[in-house]
């Protein structure tokens, strides 16, 4: 025999089976259109079915049911409920704890519907009602859909209450500040004695602030009241009037920054009263972080409500300076609103030979030849801080320079005698709010807290909000000396922005909420977007100051904000006695007040229930089918 | 004679075979394979036009929403409510002449029935098209519930919509 020649064949009889097999074992692995996907398609659509009609189908549809029949002569499903739906009145039996006729009456109508190789779960709020098994389910689905007006566990006759603080009493403060302002720098005026000599020696003169602010008329009693006085006075006296009452009189040789106690702060409209003398040396003004600081307990009412629509008139302090005048207003609209108007009213007294207006880093109006008394208006919304139309949030300064160039730290040449900015000077603004909250049962609250530390360049301050619905925010910085700072803000889940010393601004940008668009643009209230300090997180501030190394920012400078605080609870459980609801309530709405710091006079309504139950839920039904 | 070339020759014929014996059980599994893979397609052909008309049935109001034999273009039986069935609808479609619902119901070349039962008292309240389903193949079948809605009262019902090629 040839023994090689067989071998052979062999050899190639397992080859061609090696390739056949894979061949055909490679063509039954092409995904073919199983069953069990016809299957499951089938019980999604028997499953969405399935919802619709538990829903859908009222009891009067299934009185030809025996078992509702009997559940209807035995008085278990009343006929005023003739029309409630399936699942309502298996709502009804869960929550009156009747699991038993729950579960048959589910099992009923199923049993009816569910084919026999299809399973099902069926839950009331994770308590199971009824259940088929089958063996081996190769799919399965789940549906859920809720019902209001049900709630396990509750008894749906007795007493409910709920409680709120009629009157509700808590601590607020107020603050008031003043942007800085001045009387116009050194005088370069070449005073001639003889044809050879000349001095330069004409400073700022005297400078008068005079500024009206409201305490609400609804406060129980002024707690503290102090001034921060941030001010420039090289040698002279200055002298701090409230209300007509001398609260501070002393010399100054220097920059200054300390706390004043102030009195006579009352509610109703007040009127502060700044005096800086003319200087020997330099000239009188304000440094940025000039604020009034009022405690009080305040008694109100529930409520808080906001108008789409907002149309205000900020008014300017007046001030009397000489021999000119420059300050910096600042007023901010909150970010996306949309803004549809802004205005600039300003009245100046005396003026002898220069005007000029600045809006942020705009120059908006200049008057070479100015001169006497003089009313300027201004549609100033171009220049105002957005984005067509819709406010960036930035806050806005307003920079008149009168008798003195922007550019100069010295009066121009004929600037002589008092020069006034009127307290009739105004900036009109009208915007509307995309949203508005508007909720009783809400007390909006102001607090405000210190950066504290030590007087840095670059200061950061963390800012925790755990529980506080913000509605407003702002930093008022304190400082001796300033020029232009850059301010930001982020959260605990955020990376910190970083200083870019080229641009000169924190990056990345969108953690920017201002930067100083000129110098001495440093206003004493900025304004934070809300949106950028998020609730249940601690936040951070960061300030810097990038107009010279001795440009510090001060501990004192402080963060004012805005939240609402409730003080109401609503309807909970079902008492057996009115005394047991009353009690309940009350304890709940203490719970609820207590972190915020309130108390009041507590009212309470309370009210008998008889299968009252759209005052609860909703309670989740839950399908599960398998197949 | 040469007892070695003999032998050789049977080697080959026993081989060969071998072989063809292969080549028929190979020939036979691949037909197969390839029938089932026709047969799945088919159903997967079925079963997305069934699940998209049954759909159409019990949750909308046909196009148009007042459609009758001579305007309509979508066959729906429900009212205002998806699974709330007229009955006036209903009985209209009762009315179609099969070949024309089948072609409404893009089911040209398939066969069809539809069912509608009281799952409460099981009885069949309308039965319409190709009733000899029991003895296709490839039949593909949804049950639909919903509720039929006769003007006095809501009827808790299946719509069976079943379709087979033969």
């Amino acid at each position: 025999m040839h023994k090689k020649a067989f071998i052979f064949s062999l050899e190639l009889l397992v080859a061609l089976s090696i390739i056949f097999s894979s061949i055909y074992l490679l063509t039954t692995t092409i995904p073919f259109f199983e069953d069990s996907l016809i299957k499951e398609e089938n019980l999604n659509v028997m499953g969405q079915d399935l919802m619709q009609f538990i829903t859908k189908t009222r009891i009067s549809d299934l009185q030809d049911l025996q078992l509702v029949q009997d559940y209807l002569n035995l008085g278990l499903i009343e006929y005023k409920d003739i029309n409630a739906s399936f699942v309502d009145v298996i709502g009804t039996f869960m929550i009156q704890n009747k699991f038993d006729y729950a579960k048959n009456l589910t099992e009923e109508v199923f049993e009816k519907l569910i084919p026999d190789n299809v399973g099902y779960q069926v839950y009331f709020d994770n308590v199971s009602i009824a259940n088929k098994t089958i063996s081996n389910p190769s799919s399965e689905l789940t549906l859920k859909t809720l019902l209001s007006g049900y709630a396990l566990n509750r008894s749906l006759e007795g007493y409910i209450a709920r409680a709120w603080l009629n009157l509700a009493s808590f601590n607020e403060t107020k603050i008031i500040s003043i942007s800085p302002i001045g009387s116009g720098f050194k005088n370069n005026t070449c005073v001639k004695w003889l044809w050879w000599w000349c001095t330069k020696t004409v400073e700022g003169g005297n400078l008068t602030i005079v500024k009206s602010f409201d305490i609400p008329a609804d406060i129980e009693t002024v707690v503290n009241a102090e001034l921060m006085l941030s001010i420039h006075e090289e040698g002279g006296g200055v002298w701090i009037y409230v209300n007509d009452v001398l609260q501070h009189e002393e010399y100054y040789d220097d920059k200054v920054y300390e706390r004043i106690p102030i009195h006579n702060v009352t509610s109703g409209t007040n009127v502060i009263k700044i005096i800086q003398e003319m200087p020997s040396n330099y000239h009188a003004h304000t440094h940025p972080g000039f604020l009034l600081k009022v405690d009080y307990v305040r008694v109100r009412r529930l409520g808080y409500k906001e108008d789409k629509t907002v149309v205000i008139d900020k008014r300017f302090p007046e001030i009397i300076a000489s021999p000119s005048v420059w300050e910096t207003f600042s007023f901010d609209i909150p970010r996306g609103d949309n803004i549809t108007n802004a205005t600039l009213h300003l009245e100046v007294l005396n003026v002898d030979d220069w005007g000029e207006i600045w809006v942020n880093d705009n120059q908006v109006w200049v008057n070479s030849s100015a001169q006497g008394n003089m009313t300027i208006d201004l549609d100033i919304l171009p220049y105002v801080n957005h984005e067509n139309n819709v406010s960036t949030g930035e806050t806005n300064v307003i920079a008149p320079y009168f008798d003195i160039k922007s550019q100069d730290d010295y009066p121009t040449e004929n600037a002589r005698g008092n020069i006034i900015i009127s307290n009739n000077s105004f900036v009109h603004l009208e915007y509307q709010k995309p949203e508005t909250i508007q909720k009783y049962g809400l007390i909006p609250i102001t607090h405000s807290f210190e950066f504290g530390g030590t007087a840095e360049n670059d200061k950061s301050v963390e800012f925790p909000l755990s529980y506080h619905e913000l509605i407003n925010a702002y930093v008022h910085l304190a400082q001796i000396y300033s020029w232009k700072v850059a301010l930001a803000a982020w959260n605990e889940n955020q990376t910190a922005p970083v200083w870019d010393n080229t641009l000169k601004e924190w990056v990345p940008e969108e953690m920017q909420f201002f930067k100083s668009s000129t110098g001495r643009n440093v206003p004493s209230s900025i304004y934070i977007p809300i949106d950028m300090l998020v609730k249940n997180s601690t936040n951070y501030v960061e300030a810097r100051d990038f107009g010279g190394t001795g440009n510090k920012i001060l501990p004192e400078s402080t963060i004012e904000y805005t939240y609402l605080a409730p003080a109401q609870v609503g309807y909970a459980d079902v008492y057996e006695t009115e005394i047991q609801a009353i009690d309940d309530a009350i304890n709940r709405l203490q719970e609820l007040v207590a972190p915020y710091n309130i108390t009041g006079e507590v009212n309470y309504s309370v009210s008998s229930v008889t299968n009252v139950r759209w005052l609860w839920g909703p309670a989740e039904v839950k399908v599960v089918l398998s197949r | 004679m040469n007892k070695e070339s003999q032998l050789f020759s049977i080697d080959v014929g026993i081989t060969f075979l071998v072989f063809v014996g292969f080549i028929v059980i190979f020939v036979n599994l691949w037909n197969q394979n390839v029938r089932q893979l026709d047969e799945s397609l088919l159903k997967q052909n079925l079963q997305e036009k069934i699940s998209f008309y049954s759909d159409y049935l019990v949750r909308t109001k046909g196009y148009p929403e007042d459609w009758n034999a001579s305007n309509v273009l979508l066959i729906g039986f429900a009212g205002d409510e998806e699974n709330i069935l007229l009955i006036s609808k209903i009985e209209k479609f009762m009315t179609l002449n099969y070949t024309f619902a089948r072609s409404k119901m893009n089911l040209n070349g398939k066969e069809f029935y539809l069912k509608i039962i009281d799952v409460i008292n099981n009885k069949t309240l309308y039965s319409y098209g190709n009733l000899s389903y029991q003895s296709a193949t490839n039949l593909i079948q949804v049950t639909r519930f919903c509720l039929v809605n006769d003007s006095t009262k809501l009827i808790p019902s299946k719509l069976l919509l079943g379709v087979w090629q033969d």
